[in-house]
């Protein structure tokens, strides 16, 4: 599946000192729950209910960005399939996935795709922060997600 | 489906969702009957659909508003339909399962539709069960409706390990 270029605008990702995190999740719950979480630790965050709407918003707003957090199983279009469509345009951009899924071969798939790590549902908020504080920390670097 | 049979899914789905609902800090108990029967209070309810090559049906979780208010993790002040948070925990119940059952060789996939509908209508029905478990603060039902011939007592632990061997809440850097 393809997103069309020209219904958004590509920007540079990643910039140094964004503090805004995009949460693609179809339940209401978790977006609500990881965006309180995630404010109270000091950070910005915009929310996407879809593949296809987190995949628009990435597009948009990628220069705002330091994380994505991303559920897997969703309608119109899965986290899997929003992170290969995109995949190389945004390697300074981490992904997080947060899922219910634990098959190997899904995390091998992400894992190509470009994510950098994986917690499966149900969390702890302690556990989350800690993730997103270890990413954002991550030195930039456009290796570290390939080229498709 | 036979009695025995039931037996086995019924031990899968009541554990899993202890376990789940243990996390959301409700106590639940499995008080080792099936039962229609819910008790007084206003209701919400959540379903979630699944489809696999060996299995397909649905899950429903039906709570009190009161039962799934305790539990939800959002902060009171963010308003969220509790109908979501029943369908979540849903999904996550049937995350749980599925982690299970890859151990038996059996997989399935998360549907936004029913799977049912989509079948020719010589294929077999879905049999359903509901389970209550019951906390001291109200109940929570599980409806769950499955089609499959996975015979869970049969097949056991005989698949190679296919997850990841973090559990739930376990942070993998990759």
């Amino acid at each position: 599946m393809s997103i069309p270029a020209s219904m958004s605008l590509k920007t540079e990702t990643g910039a140094r000192g964004a503090r805004t995190v995009l949460v693609i999740d179809d339940s209401e719950t978790i977006r609500a729950h990881v965006a309180s979480i995630l404010r109270g630790a000091g950070y910005e965050v915009l929310e996407a209910s879809d593949g296809l709407m987190g995949a628009f918003t990435i597009r948009e707003r990628a220069s705002d960005l330091c994380l994505v957090i991303c559920d897997i199983n969703m309608p119109r279009l899965d986290g899997l399939e929003m992170l290969e469509v995109l995949r190389g345009q945004y390697p300074k951009l981490p992904i997080l996935m947060l899922t219910t899924e634990s098959r190997v071969d899904k995390v091998e798939r992400a894992k190509k795709a470009g994510a950098k790590a994986w917690i499966i549902k149900p969390f702890k908020p302690e556990l989350l922060v800690e993730a997103v504080t270890k990413l954002t920390a991550l030195p930039e670097s456009p290796s570290r997600i390939p080229s498709p | 489906m036979e009695d025995d049979q039931w037996a086995n899914w019924r031990f899968l789905l009541s554990s899993t969702a202890i376990e789940l609902f243990e996390h959301y800090g409700v106590s639940l108990h499995d008080e080792a009957h099936w039962t229609p029967v819910l008790g007084e209070g206003e209701h919400v309810a959540g379903s979630v659909y699944f489809g696999g090559d060996r299995i397909q049906g649905g899950l429903t979780v039906c709570a009190t508003r009161e039962l799934l208010g305790r539990a939800t993790p959002v902060p009171p002040e963010v308003p969220i339909p509790l109908s979501d948070f029943a369908r979540e925990i849903a999904n996550q119940i049937l995350g749980g399962m599925k982690t299970k059952l890859i151990r038996h060789g059996v997989d399935f996939s998360y549907e936004f539709t029913d799977p049912a509908a989509h079948l020719p209508q010589t294929a077999p029905g879905g049999d359903a069960r509901t389970l209550v478990l019951r906390s001291s603060g109200g109940e929570v039902a599980l409806m769950f409706v499955v089609t499959s011939n996975v015979d869970l007592a049969r097949t056991g632990d005989t698949v190679p390990p296919q997850e990841v061997p973090q559990g739930p809440g376990g942070l993998i850097l990759l």
